[in-house]
This record gives C-alpha cells, sequence and structure tokens, in this order.
C-alpha cells in the first residue's frame, strides 16, 4: 500500500511553501545576529516535525507555523 | 565715527578673508574671457572658478550614477558557486568541490528545507523572485545557471551600453 498519497503530497508543499515564505522573510532582517537566530529557530521547528505522518497534524502544524510567520512579519514591520 | 568704520571694516575683511580661501586666492588676479559677461561686466575669477568648480563636482556626483556592466553567463555561474560555497550546511571537505554537476540532495547530502534555502539564497542574490513551481527544476549547480541564464537573458557576448568607465574630463579632482 502506498503510504504517501497524494494528499500527502500536497501536505508537503504545502510545508515546503510555508519555509519558502520564512526563508525570504527572514532574508529581510536587517540585523545579522537576529536573522541567524530566526533562522535557527525555523530551522529547528521544521526538522523537529519533519517525522510527522498523520496529515491532521501536519496541516495543524502548518496553520501555526503561518501565524508565527504572520507575527514576524508584523514585528518586522513595526519596528523599521 | 572712524571707530565705527575701522570695526565694520575688520568685519568685512574676515569676510572677505573667507572667501579668498587659499585654494582661490592664487586665482583673484586672473581674467579670463570666461570672466567676462557678454554686457561687458567682469565677474572676480575666483566666483567663477568656484561656481564651476561647483558645477564639476555636480556633474562628476551624476556621473556616479553609472550602469552596473552586463553580466554574464561566467559571473551568474561565479556568483551562484559562491552562493553555494557560503551556505553553511555543506561539509568543508565538499565546499570547495561544487561544479556544475553537482546535485544538491544527492552529491551534498541535502534535504528538501536545504534546498529551499539555497533557491532563496539565489534569489535575494540575483534580485529577483523565483516562482515556487520552478523550484523542482533546479536541483542541479547546472540546472540553476542555465536557468538564471535564460531568465535574466544573459548572453555571452555582452550588448553594447552606456560605458561604465570613468569619465576622464571629471577626474582632474581626486578624492
Amino acid at each position: 500500500m502506498n503510504q504517501f498519497s497524494l494528499k500527502h503530497f500536497i501536505v508537503r508543499s504545502q510545508a515546503l511553501a510555508l519555509y519558502r515564505d520564512v526563508m525570504r522573510t527572514v532574508m529581510k532582517i536587517e540585523d545579522q545576529d537576529y536573522r541567524k537566530e530566526i533562522r535557527e529557530w525555523a530551522r529547528s521547528e521544521f526538522h523537529r516535525n519533519r517525522s510527522l505522518r498523520d496529515l491532521g497534524e501536519i496541516r495543524t502544524q502548518v496553520a501555526l507555523g503561518r501565524r508565527s510567520l504572520n507575527e514576524l512579519k508584523l514585528a518586522m514591520q513595526m519596528a523599521s | 565715527m572712524l571707530k565705527t568704520i575701522l570695526r565694520h571694516g575688520c568685519r568685512l575683511r574676515s569676510v572677505v578673508n573667507m572667501r579668498l580661501s587659499a585654494p582661490l586666492c592664487n586665482n583673484i588676479h586672473t581674467l579670463t574671457p570666461s570672466n567676462v559677461q557678454a554686457n561687458g561686466q567682469i565677474w572676480p575669477h575666483v566666483f567663477v572658478s568656484r561656481r564651476t568648480r561647483m558645477l564639476d563636482q555636480f556633474v562628476k556626483d551624476a556621473g556616479q550614477m553609472r550602469t552596473p556592466p552586463p553580466l554574464t553567463p561566467r559571473d551568474i555561474e561565479s556568483r551562484v558557486l559562491r552562493i553555494c560555497n557560503e551556505y553553511d550546511k555543506i561539509q568543508e571537505a565538499n565546499k570547495n568541490k561544487i561544479t556544475l554537476e553537482t546535485h544538491f540532495m544527492n552529491d551534498l547530502g541535502l534535504d528538501s528545507l536545504d534546498h529551499v534555502e539555497i533557491i532563496v539564497a539565489l534569489e535575494n542574490e540575483f534580485g529577483f523572485e523565483i516562482p515556487d513551481a520552478d523550484y523542482d527544476k533546479l536541483y542541479t549547480v547546472g540546472n540553476v545557471v542555465d536557468y538564471l541564464i535564460k531568465k535574466m537573458n544573459v548572453t555571452d557576448r555582452p550588448k553594447t551600453t552606456v560605458s561604465s568607465a570613468p569619465d576622464p574630463r571629471y577626474d582632474d579632482h581626486h578624492h
């Protein structure tokens, strides 16, 4: 039985898209130390959850990540 | 009365001395054709030379806004290789052995998240966003270079554009 269905493929693409948006946002951070910190934080979060296989859990994590990214963007806007 | 004249005279003299500062005062006694206005009024050379100096500087500053030199495929290749070498997740052993055939996952042991990071770094370097769908085409260094060459319309022979060489007319004032 094929463990990785189309739904998995879609959800994986969404997770990668989120990671891409996070990295693009991180590149806009001026402060090099802060940039490194946020990048390490994002990496650790994604790597921590990389072995998840349940679709519901993955979707929840991606949604949480999206929310965190929005908060980061807001914080950057307010800082500039 | 005399005291007032002397006092004001002294003040005027300091102003005149300020204007005739060292670089200018050696020009003060020259009258050149540029000094002479059409109606016969003569401007002291000190004022004319100061104005032309300011104009020269202005033109020179405008000339500093030069177009960057046109890109060649070799530029793109070297920049891509530099970005790859700067990526911190690549082992030291692999760093200087990256070639066009290097595959990010198979040869460098990176995963899909690292791949995203590298492509985003390249987006940042070259200044434009690569669409998400194209990420799947960019798994080897050679593919990346070809893709960038195509997207940025880079040719081998750079088109003749406004030269970015310095203009010798405005370079007599050295920094």
